[in-house]
């Protein structure tokens, strides 16, 4: 293939390799929350973030240590041991020196929001302190966290993007999936009713965007484990608005939406009797594309849905 | 359910209902955890109108703060309703008195579990409890090991129906066979037990204060675990 850079195969535990070569410029870097479905589901997003960031010039440093965030599940039996969850793990990732970077949704409101109350809220602050006090950490708060989608379109910058596109999506329809957790409670870089910052950055790969009027709407999440109707239901309404508006592609950015969009299409067409043959990558996915990186790179050959072919990529 | 009917008519019958169907100190400790003021409520119902989930409920989320002002606290921990909130923050965005609906919902959640008043008809409860257990054995999710213990704890016939999934997620690699343990599990079973303590020692103080209090049943060998 043309123009391909060759990204060595990350490997999760092997830190060096995700050093950039000697010599170049380190100009973005970040401590890296990959989450627990790094090593399981969302293989494939782990291993697209570390080329696509790595092509990008951003070097990611996993967080020595981390542990689960508790996800929306820990929080719903105990919201005190979810938040002490997640401050544990700023607190290892303030170790680095550097911002945390986040790439799954779920993990990213866990994190931020934990944050923003330990700064805000006195009795938040007060007794999570004593929580860390207890395991020997401290929390001193003065490091940010950012979804990986902000750090391309805003520290990064998106014409920083646009500049390193190789192989643009050129007739290509995509609809940004954000879903509930990129924008909401609360996110300073996205309007949480209309978020638009992976419109723009489909767009700077050169992608048709279409609009999305469930580009918030809730996958079901979890649901899809305790009351499979309901989450059938919402992942469907999602999955029938891009056939409507003729998607080619599907772009999310966490890893729990993506399996509830791409893993169940044969239970949908069970119930619903419509089968969705649009595709969902992760948005490291599609950007890496644009890059000139391969699918093999991008493990882009393990999705549910094939995208590879619609692509034309082989 | 008489009770919860009236509560439709809004503030006024919390002076009408019967005082013992009522708990006084329920408004106040859901504010207390979550740290909202449930007072702000005006009860205008744009909850309701952003919820993706409020035709599953049994009580909208609008009528469920109402519920909770009046402190009819059995009906609120053991409704449905709150089994049905995703956690999609819609409700928090779009609240003009800046309540976190969100917060409250989770808030009940802990508390019904707490109490043991969970509807036996909800497997949500469990899938959260199934995590949470598998947390403190390894520090990370591992995905086998939480279906397998949710279907243990719920329907084991539901293992049959995940084979189709888990077989998928193998052949496209996206299966760990083997749980990843996270570092300095003990350091984390430390934290655990600390959480435990801030609670109890409030709990303590809300005693003397008169709020009635709840202490986590304890599952089957979690104590063991979490040594």
């Amino acid at each position: 293939m043309n123009g391909v850079p060759d990204v060595p195969v990350h490997r999760p535990s092997d830190r060096a390799a995700n050093r950039l070569p000697e010599g170049q410029v380190n100009r973005l870097r970040y401590a890296f929350y990959p989450g627990c479905t790094a090593h399981a589901s969302a293989r494939d997003y782990t291993r697209s973030t570390y080329a696509t960031f790595r092509a990008l010039g951003i070097e990611l440093e996993e967080v020595p240590g981390w542990s689960c965030c508790g996800s929306t599940a820990v929080s719903n039996v105990d919201p005190l041991l979810g938040m002490a969850l997640s401050a544990r793990n700023l607190a290892l990732a303030e170790s680095t020196g550097l911002d945390l970077a986040v790439t799954c949704n779920a993990c990213y409101a866990n994190l931020a929001p934990t944050l923003e109350a330990y700064r805000e809220e006195r009795r938040v602050r007060d007794r999570l302190q004593r929580v860390l006090d207890a395991v020997d950490r401290h929390l001193e708060a003065e490091r940010e966290v950012k979804h990986g989608v902000h750090i391309l379109t805003h520290d990064l910058g998106l014409d920083q993007v646009e500049e390193r596109v190789r192989r643009p999506l050129d007739g290509v329809k995509a609809v940004p999936y954000y879903g509930c957790l990129l924008s909401r409670p609360r996110n300073p870089y996205e309007d949480p009713e209309n978020p638009t910052s992976l419109d723009e950055l489909l767009a700077s790969l050169g992608a048709e965007v279409l609009p999305f009027e469930r580009k918030t709407k809730c996958c079901g999440g979890s649901f899809m484990n305790t009351k499979e109707e309901v989450a059938l239901r919402l992942t469907f309404e999602i999955l029938e608005e891009a056939r409507e508006r003729g998607a080619h592609l599907i772009v999310c950015a966490c890893a729990m939406c993506q399996l509830n969009l791409d893993a169940y299409r044969g239970k949908l067409r069970a119930r619903y009797g419509t089968y969705h043959d649009t595709p969902v990558l992760y948005f490291t996915q599609a950007v890496g594309l644009a890059l000139g990186l391969g699918c093999r790179d991008l493990a882009i050959g393990q999705s549910f849905v094939p995208a590879d072919r619609l692509l034309g990529l082989r | 359910m008489a009770v919860a009917e009236s509560t439709l008519s809004g503030p006024k019958t919390r002076e009408v209902l019967p005082e013992e169907t009522r708990s006084r100190f329920f408004p106040a400790q859901v504010e207390d955890i979550s740290g909202q003021s449930i007072w702000a409520c005006m009860q205008c119902g744009t909850c309701t109108g952003s919820c993706q989930l409020a035709q599953e409920m049994d009580h909208t989320p609008r009528r469920i703060m109402e519920m909770v002002r009046t402190g009819l606290r059995e009906q609120v921990l053991t409704s449905r309703a709150i089994w049905y909130c995703a956690s999609c923050h819609s409700c928090t965005v779009r609240c003009p008195r800046g309540i976190q609906v969100t917060r409250v919902m989770i808030t009940l959640k802990s508390l019904a579990l707490r109490a043991g008043h969970v509807s036996p008809r909800d497997d949500a409860p469990a899938f959260y409890e199934s995590f949470l257990r598998v947390l403190r054995l390894f520090g990370r999710m591992h995905e086998p090991t939480l279906v397998t213990a949710y279907a243990l704890r719920t329907r084991p016939t539901r293992v049959l129906g995940m084979m189709p999934m888990a077989l998928g997620l193998m052949r496209r690699g996206r299966m760990a066979p083997l749980p990843d343990r996270a570092p300095g599990l003990a350091e984390l079973r430390r934290l655990m037990a600390a959480v435990e303590r801030v609670r109890d020692s409030e709990s303590a103080g809300a005693r003397e204060v008169g709020i009635r209090v709840e202490q986590a049943p304890r599952a089957r060998g979690e104590e063991v675990m979490a040594r």
